[in-house]
């Protein structure tokens, strides 16, 4: 694969035919096209030095084209198959470039029959073996890292200068032996390249690459089997044309390849194409989907909203009612208690009025509280003590409120008023028979998380416990602090120390 | 203008609820002169008896309120308005703060809470 790897996924289900290089038809091509020119060499017998030159100006041409082309695929993608291969074609190309250059070549002695199978024939067999070696061992080094690619290239350019010498020293035509073949140091060539190919065939079916070079390989092979029958130009018994078969064979493996290499490239900038055409029509849909969504959610948090706005007039509503009901109970024992003589009753009618304003109060803070569920217990508490106290009438009395914020509900904060109510009227009515002293009440927190109310004055006392003797009214306080401690699970203690303080404790849970 | 009259007027819907306050009005040793549950009867009797003092619900019978009524009598009479509101709300607090109120009192309201803000009231429309 040329590129894009990371689009591989979301093309596979847009695959089109556009999108893939078919290399079988590639290599067809390749050789019909090999077909058609040798025949036509070998029948029109062509043994042109020019021809020869402009084969090989070809071969490294296309050789050197491949190699840039093998080198950009590597830089871009990341794969070391292409970086090896370029290190091999590269170096292929240069052996191509001495084997067309040396042609110029003679020395002062040779004829120029002599020159060209000292120096073309010569260098021929040392290309031929670099790149079928290069192009194998590339395929064994994909696995290794980059860096390899130094001493891979040293090794070739060895290896071809040991084959360069090994060459002039062998002979590079002898006389038609087994199968007819002239050139047996030769042999090695195709049968490499058909191992090549072989190789990159079974072992690298997955990358491009490798195709393009298993089919360019195929070709390779079979124009190096022409070069087995070559025979010097001036050998009447020659087949004229075997050599320049090979070296058009060798151009047209190379065209094949640089043929696979460009279509790898415009297959994948189609695959791109295609991927980035889907993702442009995904992220409208998707753009579209999550504005149908922002939509939704909108409206619904709109009816949301509406509901718990709702809610909230409702329940301020009930809070209002309530208060007001509660109000004009307060009214109708206004106006009883004026009718009354009983001072008695009229006790007990103010001893409710009280009742009912904690009852009220509760509400009126829950009105105007946020949440319209809980209020901060502290003000709360400071109305509530202030409005008993100025129910007296006796104004010498010094209040002080002190409670820990606290966010109370319903369910807590009624019993508390109630308790508290109880407590501080108590304390006024059998703390000061001067009218003088002071009133404290307290809500704090234990260390241990247990919450401690504590209402104490410095008066002249009471007992609870006696004053439930005494008449209703104590017996009714008495009842409703029992009462009251009860519900909120509490304990109540209380002491005479220069006064009387009452302390209640209960959980926090009671409390929230 | 002449002075105003030692007197009270209740404006409140809830008849029960007027009664009420006016029995504690009066236990305080003043005298309430007249009770009103709609805006406009309000603004009627406190030409009538022009008191020193207003007690106003914000609530009341028609489509006016207590500030309607109070806005009227504040141009006119120029009686001490106190508000008697059941709402806490801004909302509530905002409108009656339009209208120079004397003094803003929050049901339930106490005896104690009450009988200061009426005396304050009295004292500022000058009677002691």
């Amino acid at each position: 694969m040329l590129g894009g790897q990371a689009l591989a996924g979301s093309s596979a289900d847009v695959y089109s035919p556009a999108d893939s290089v078919d290399f079988g038809k590639n290599l067809a091509i390749a050789l019909v096209l090999f077909g058609l020119g040798a025949a036509g060499i070998l029948i029109g017998q062509v043994q042109s030095p020019i021809f020869h030159t402009i084969l090989d100006t070809s071969a490294f041409l296309s050789s050197g084209l491949i190699a840039l082309l093998l080198w950009d695929i590597s830089k871009r993608t990341d794969q070391p198959l292409a970086w090896f291969l370029a290190i091999a074609v590269g170096v292929v190309a240069a052996a191509e470039l001495v084997h067309t250059l040396i042609a110029l070549e003679r020395l002062s002695w040779e004829s120029a029959a002599e020159a060209e199978i000292r120096w073309r024939a010569g260098s021929w067999g040392p290309s031929g073996y670099i790149g079928a070696v290069g192009v194998g061992t590339a395929l064994l080094l994909r696995v290794y890292p980059r860096r390899v690619g130094a001493v891979f290239a040293l090794a070739l350019i060895l290896l071809y200068a040991a084959l360069f010498a090994i060459f002039q020293a062998a002979p590079r035509y002898m006389l038609p032996g087994f199968f007819g073949i002239t050139r047996p140091t030769l042999i090695g060539v195709p049968l490499l390249w058909a191992c090549v190919a072989f190789g990159y065939w079974r072992l690298e079916r997955s990358s491009q690459v490798a195709r393009a070079v298993f089919a360019s390989a195929v070709v390779m092979a079979l124009a190096h089997c022409f070069m087995l029958f070559s025979q010097p130009a001036d050998d009447p018994t020659a087949i004229i044309g075997t050599g320049m078969v090979a070296h058009f064979g060798k151009v047209a493996a190379d065209l094949l390849m640089l043929l696979s290499l460009t279509q790898i490239g415009a297959a994948d900038t189609a695959r791109r194409l295609r991927a980035e055409a889907e993702l442009i029509r995904l992220n409208r849909s998707l753009e579209q989907r999550v504005g149908e969504r922002t939509a939704e959610l909108v409206a619904a948090n709109a009816r949301l909203s509406q509901a718990v706005e709702q809610r909230d007039l409702l329940l301020r509503e009930v809070y209002h009612r309530v208060k007001n009901n509660l109000q004009l109970i307060d009214s109708i024992c206004t106006l009883q208690a004026r009718r009354l003589a009983d001072p008695e009753a009229k006790t007990a009618l103010k001893g409710l009025r009280r009742r009912l304003y904690a009852l009220g109060l509760v509400h009126q803070q829950l009105m105007s509280s946020a949440d319209l569920k809980t209020f901060d217990v502290s003000p709360f508490l400071m109305e509530l003590s202030e409005n008993i106290i100025e129910g007296t009438g006796q104004r010498d009395i010094r209040l002080s409120v002190n409670a820990i914020p606290l966010y109370v509900g319903l369910d807590f904060a009624i019993p508390l008023g109630l308790l508290v109510t109880e407590l501080v009227t108590n304390s006024l009515k059998h703390a000061f028979p001067d009218g003088k002293g002071n009133i404290e009440v307290v809500l704090d927190r234990k260390e241990d998380g247990t919450m401690v109310l504590v209402v104490s004055d410095d008066g002249a006392g009471y007992d609870i416990h006696e004053a439930s003797h005494k008449g209703k009214t104590a017996g009714l306080g008495t009842a409703l602090i029992a009462g009251l401690v009860s519900q909120l699970r509490a304990v109540i203690n209380v002491r005479r120390m220069n006064g009387t303080i009452s302390e209640v404790l209960f959980a926090q849970d009671e409390a929230s | 203008m002449t002075a105003l009259e030692k007197a009270v007027l209740i404006v409140e819907d809830e008849h029960v609820i007027a009664l009420g306050l006016a029995v504690r009005i009066e236990d305080m040793g003043l005298e309430v002169c007249g009770t009103a549950d709609t805006a406009d009867d309000a603004v009627a009797q406190a030409r009538l008896h022009r008191p020193a003092v207003i007690l106003m619900d914000m609530r009341l019978r028609g489509s006016k309120d207590g500030v309607d009524a109070a806005q009227a009598i504040y141009e006119s009479v120029g009686s001490k308005i106190i508000f008697v509101t059941g709402s806490r709300e801004q909302k509530t607090i905002d409108r009656i703060s339009q209208d120079h109120p004397f003094a803003i009192l929050f049901k339930p309201v106490s005896d104690g809470a009450l009988e200061i803000k009426v005396s304050e009231a009295m004292l500022a429309a000058g009677h002691a």
